[in-house]
């Protein structure tokens, strides 16, 4: 599945499988921090179906539909 | 009048023995902070998650020592820039205008996010720069029990590694000391794109330099680093909640707004009284002289009427800058990120935006941060329609003269559907755009958000002092020029006519008023009004100094300013009789300020920000003519409908 997906709930930690996308957007995230391997928390989504907040480590980040769709993950707990 | 946050240090093309370190790192790292205190400058430039001016240089402080140029640099998070201001931070290192190459990088990392940050130091290490590393946020890890191994960071990097304690300054002396020491023979190659194998690569290198670091002499770094965290996580909780967290950015926001007002108004009470018994006082030094007249309804009333706004302006830029420190801001940006993005913008337009309620020139360069060009351009198209302090005082005049000062409640309430409606106008207007705009390039969102600090007060007022003081410094001689040039035109040729009427009549203000009568009289105002509004173009907050210089103020001294212009207003009539200020007249003029471009410092800012005269020059021509036409359609609409 996909960061995006539904059954994903706050509270939630995943891992990143696999970064897929637009060559830019793939290396923006991976300077960001975010490739495979890498545990992220969900936190929960801005209003109106906006943004996807998640904490990795010390870092919390806010991605867009489009990017979090990027991310192949698999729920660890 | 637009006040600027671009602080141009005058820096004489660099000697040979003048070395320039530039500082490099990650937007909200803490660069400014130590260019702040590197420089003594005071100033923080426009500095939202990326966005600074193009690049700030400046000399050291004088106790520092001498021979060292700092320069900061927009926040990067590689040196393969992928927006607007990136690519100025590249820039402005290898081939910059004034220097050319820089000499030094310090590479400016935040030690809570050590691994990702360190990417940026080892892609800086193999350009071949000679390099100075500097870790902040020391006070952040000191309180969580956190050493980092700064023998082993140094051996690592191969190079000087410098804690900094951006609250104290603790590490300048070091940073400075090693800055003179920097090899002057070297040959820094560009920098190389790393394909993801070899991302991935250096990543995994980073992350070992980074536990290494931390965990030779800190146990359990990473749970006393988690514990850094778990209070931006609890807040957030709060605070971005999908329908809490938008009640709260409402509150938030008609917080900062109506501080603007309420907060500011005894203040302004006291510059506006402060400034009637200067006039008084100057007048009562030369009575019925030439040059007393000048200097007191020329020059005092000129800039009353103008500095009685500083309170709200100061107010202003210490909200925006409270929640920018604080780190809410860029949750804000979040939160409003799905409604922007239907108007083809995106929730990083939102600090531009918000700024352009101080000041549209750094609100425009401000939206370099954006990454998507067409984003930007939308962006920077709306801003000048957002309500910029330079309206403020038209808009209380205005307002002032509706109510009376009988009923705050309406007043306050007017003020916000001026501010709500020139968003509706901006939201309509983006629209607009937005569907005529070809739609070619992806944006990208992806945003960081720092962690929630406590707001140094101390910076945050001197901060908020000197914005304030620079917008006070840029209007002021725009002010006095005018002050001399509607003055004079309002009294001469003949000065010492008796009847005030015919005196400004018969003025050579009068004669160029009444040259454009025929323009403005359709929006219900007659020529006085209309010099007002062609002194507004040079500034805005000029159009209240312009009538309070021809409708002759200061001529009974019981009241104060205001209120004497005030009661002037009221009973001023037209050729014909009939009153000038009327309800459907100043609702006119309060639309006309709403939407009129009357700033040429935005215009020179937008067309060389977008690079296009055209479409600076266009949008110009574009919002007056709207603004005209809404304006005669209303005034006319309401007194067909009955309203005087």
């Amino acid at each position: 599945m996909t960061l995006l997906d539904a059954k994903l709930k706050p509270g939630q930690t995943v891992e990143i499988l696999k970064i897929d996308g637009e060559h830019l957007l793939r290396e923006r995230l991976h300077e960001m921090g975010l490739r495979s391997g890498m545990e992220l928390t969900i936190l929960g989504r801005a209003p109106f179906g906006g943004p996807l907040l998640v904490r990795f480590k010390t870092s919390f980040l806010a991605l867009r539909n489009e990017e979090a769709a990027c991310a192949q993950v698999t729920l660890k707990a | 009048m637009c006040p600027s946050d671009v602080e141009s240090v005058n820096v004489a093309a660099a000697g040979s023995e003048e070395r320039v370190i530039a500082l490099v790192g990650a937007p909200n790292s803490g660069k400014t902070t130590l260019y702040n205190w590197l420089t003594g400058s005071r100033f923080k430039t426009v500095n939202y998650p990326g966005a600074t001016v193009e690049y700030s240089l400046g000399k050291l402080a004088p106790h520092l020592g001498t021979g060292i140029l700092a320069m900061d640099t927009p926040g990067t998070y590689s040196l393969h820039p992928k927006s607007a201001d990136e690519v100025v931070t590249i820039k402005s290192i290898y081939e910059n205008p004034e220097f050319g190459e820089a000499t030094a990088i310090v590479v400016v990392l935040d030690g809570t996010q050590l691994s990702r940050h360190l990417q940026l130091a080892l892609q800086v290490k193999e350009t071949g720069f000679p390099m100075i590393v500097v870790i902040t946020m020391a006070d952040l890890l000191r309180k969580e029990g956190i050493e980092i191994d700064m023998e082993y960071l140094r051996k690592t990097l191969e190079c000087p590694v410098i804690q900094f304690d951006g609250l104290l300054a603790g590490g300048l002396l070091e940073i400075v000391e090693a800055a003179k020491n920097v090899s002057l023979d070297s040959f820094p190659k560009r920098p190389r794109v790393w394909d993801f194998d070899e991302l991935d690569l250096k990543m995994k290198e980073c992350d070992r330099i980074a536990k290494e670091a931390l965990s030779h002499k800190t146990d359990h770094p990473e749970v006393r680093l988690k514990k850094i965290v778990e209070k931006t996580e609890k807040i957030d909780r709060l605070l971005l909640h999908p329908t809490f967290g938008l009640i709260m950015f409402l509150v938030i926001m008609s917080a900062l707004f109506s501080s603007i007002f309420w907060l500011a108004a005894p203040f302004m009470d006291y510059v506006d009284q402060g400034f009637s018994f200067l006039n008084k006082v100057v007048n009562d030094l030369g009575p019925g002289t030439l040059w007393a007249d000048f200097l007191a309804n020329g020059v005092v009333s000129s800039f009353g009427a103008v500095l009685v706004f500083v309170p709200q302006i100061f107010i202003l830029f210490f909200g925006i800058g409270l929640l920018e420190s604080s780190g809410y801001l860029a949750r804000a940006a979040t939160l409003i990120d799905r409604p922007f993005s239907a108007l083809g913008m995106s929730g990083r337009s939102f600090v531009p935006i918000l700024s352009g309620f101080a000041c549209a020139v750094p609100a425009i360069i401000a939206t370099r941060n954006i990454s998507s060009a067409r984003d930007r351009w939308i962006t920077s198209f709306v801003i000048p329609l957002m309500q910029c302090s330079a309206r403020l005082p038209v808009y209380a005049l205005l307002i002032a003269f509706l109510f009376h000062g009988e009923s705050a409640l309406m007043a306050g309430i007017v003020f916000a559907s001026l501010y709500l409606g020139s968003l509706f106008v901006g939201g309509l207007a983006a629209g607009i755009v937005n569907k005529f705009l070809p739609h070619n390039d992806n944006s990208f969102f992806m945003m960081e958000l720092p962690i929630y600090r406590r707001p140094k007060f101390r910076v945050l007022l001197r901060q908020s002092l000197t914005r304030t003081m620079n917008y006070v410094k840029r209007a002021g001689p725009m002010i006095f020029v005018f002050a001399v040039i509607i003055w004079v035109g309002t009294n001469f040729p003949n000065y010492n006519n008796e009847n005030a009427h015919d005196k400004l009549e018969q003025s050579y203000a009068g004669q160029l008023g009444k040259v454009i009568e025929p323009v403005v009289a359709p929006m219900g105002v007659d020529w006085r009004v209309g010099v007002g509004l062609i002194s507004a173009f040079a500034a805005r907050e000029v159009f209240v100094s312009s009538l309070a210089v021809t409708f002759n103020v200061a001529d009974d001294n019981e009241d104060t300013q205001q209120q004497s212009l005030l009661t002037q207003m009221s009973e001023a009539v037209n050729k014909d009789g009939q009153k000038v200020f009327t309800i459907s007249s100043v609702i006119g003029l309060m639309i006309f300020f709403m939407i009129a471009l009357q700033c040429m410092t935005t215009v020179a800012i937008q067309a060389k920000e977008s690079g296009s005269i055209k479409m600076a020059v266009g949008q110009l021509i574009a919002f007056n003519v709207v603004a005209y036409v809404l304006v005669v359609t209303v005034v006319q609409g309401l007194r067909a409908l009955g309203v005087s």
